[in-house]
């Protein structure tokens, strides 16, 4: 089994009963996590529509429940030293976590510029980049971060340093419009993955590491 | 000159005017809740019957007068009363919102639904009522608004189904609920 079932951190929230596997944000998810599907058009539309929700982000989205599966995560797992680079870092909640859990330099990509005008600049380096192709050396992160993210495997496997981490989140976890279940995360990522996987908060989490 | 009948279709009722005046074209109009047909007066009882048909249908399309308004109506109306919001006056579906999900008119209480929700999940298509339920209330998206709506549970579900299909990023074909 390449993902082991941690048992849920205290306080995490029993999900209601989900039936609705053909939400439209759910198969654009997995188009471009299996297919790739993705081009300048999809890039373009998806900025702009993150670019119109950048100002409401942070009042909508933040608090303690959905930010739990991430703090979880980092603080039950091993995560090895060196550049943090979270991908969809949108208005900077999870870089907040980030900055506090974790030492070493951190980089906030996201698509859209108004998500990261919105991000407090304190977190850590902001980058407006299609995380399809990330303006970063291959080999040169230790931590890939992706909270609430579309997942582009080759280039996160491209960046990922040897025995380097990938930290995944949903903080609503199968609620979550932009979801992969963890098994494929590992499934969609290029070569042979493991790592361990759990609840916390509303969300769900897991660390992952090429096997 | 004019001659006149009334009949219905379905549940609407029909009214056709035999106009002398009239040429080739024929029209319906929906006046007072009556479909207006009104056609040549040349025009035989066999084609009449086959034209205020097509007429009826076409009408009923564009205008989306359809059973469902009863419904929809009645679904807005529990949502109001669950979430403590006053009852519109009137809720119905219509075809020409163009890229909005809904819209409302607090002044007369009406709450029109775009279509295309027609075949969405019940949780989405509750969440844009409650949405325009809500500005029965308050009329921009400040706090007030957002506190009022972010009671539904299911808000950040629907919004992403919404946000979804209106990128074009997923076929608009759905299951019923």
């Amino acid at each position: 089994m390449p993902l082991e079932e941690l048992p849920p951190a205290p306080g995490a929230v029993e999900p209601p009963p989900f039936a609705d596997h053909d939400h439209p944000m759910r198969k654009v998810t997995r188009q471009v996590a299996f297919d790739g599907a993705w081009d300048r058009e999809r890039a373009r539309k998806v900025a702009a529509l993150f670019d119109s929700k950048a100002a409401d982000w942070t009042r909508d989205h933040d608090s303690p429940e959905r930010l739990a599966p991430l703090e979880d995560a980092l603080a039950r797992s091993q995560l090895p030293a060196g550049v943090t680079l979270e991908l969809g870092s949108g208005s900077g909640l999870g870089t907040r976590v980030l900055r506090a859990r974790r030492g070493g330099p951190i980089v906030a990509v996201d698509l859209a510029a108004e998500m990261l005008r919105a991000a407090p600049a304190e977190y850590g380096w902001r980058v407006q980049a299609d995380a399809a192709s990330l303006p970063v050396a291959g080999g040169a992160v230790a931590v890939v971060v992706l909270v609430n993210a579309l997942l582009f495997p080759a280039e996160v496997d491209r960046v990922l340093a040897p025995g380097g981490k990938v930290v995944w989140v949903n903080t609503i976890g199968e609620h979550t419009p932009i979801h992969l279940p963890a098994d494929d995360v590992a499934a969609a990522l290029p070569g042979s993955w493991e790592g361990v996987a759990s609840r916390a908060g509303t969300g769900t989490w897991a660390v992952l590491g090429r096997a | 000159m004019a001659a006149w009948s009334r009949g219905s279709v379905g549940v609407m009722q029909v009214e056709v005017i035999r106009s002398s005046r009239r040429r080739k074209t024929s029209s319906a109009r929906l006046v007072g809740g009556v479909i207006e047909v009104r056609i040549p007066a040349w025009l035989s009882e066999d084609e009449e019957s086959r034209t205020v048909a097509e007429l009826v249908a076409r009408l009923r399309r564009s205008h989306e007068l359809a059973e469902g308004d009863a419904d929809l109506d009645a679904r807005a109306r529990r949502l109001a009363t669950r979430y403590q919001l006053p009852e519109p006056e009137r809720v119905r579906w219509v075809g020409n919102q163009g890229r909005r999900w809904g819209s409302c008119t607090p002044a007369t209480g009406e709450i029109r639904i775009s279509s295309r929700l027609r075949r969405a999940p019940r949780y989405v298509l509750d969440y844009v009522l409650l949405h325009e339920l809500t500005h029965l209330v308050e009329d921009g998206h400040g706090p007030a608004f957002h506190a009022l709506e972010a009671r539904y549970p299911a808000r950040e579900r629907a919004t992403g189904f919404l946000d979804a299909l209106g990128l074009g990023l997923a076929a608009e074909r759905f299951r019923a609920d």
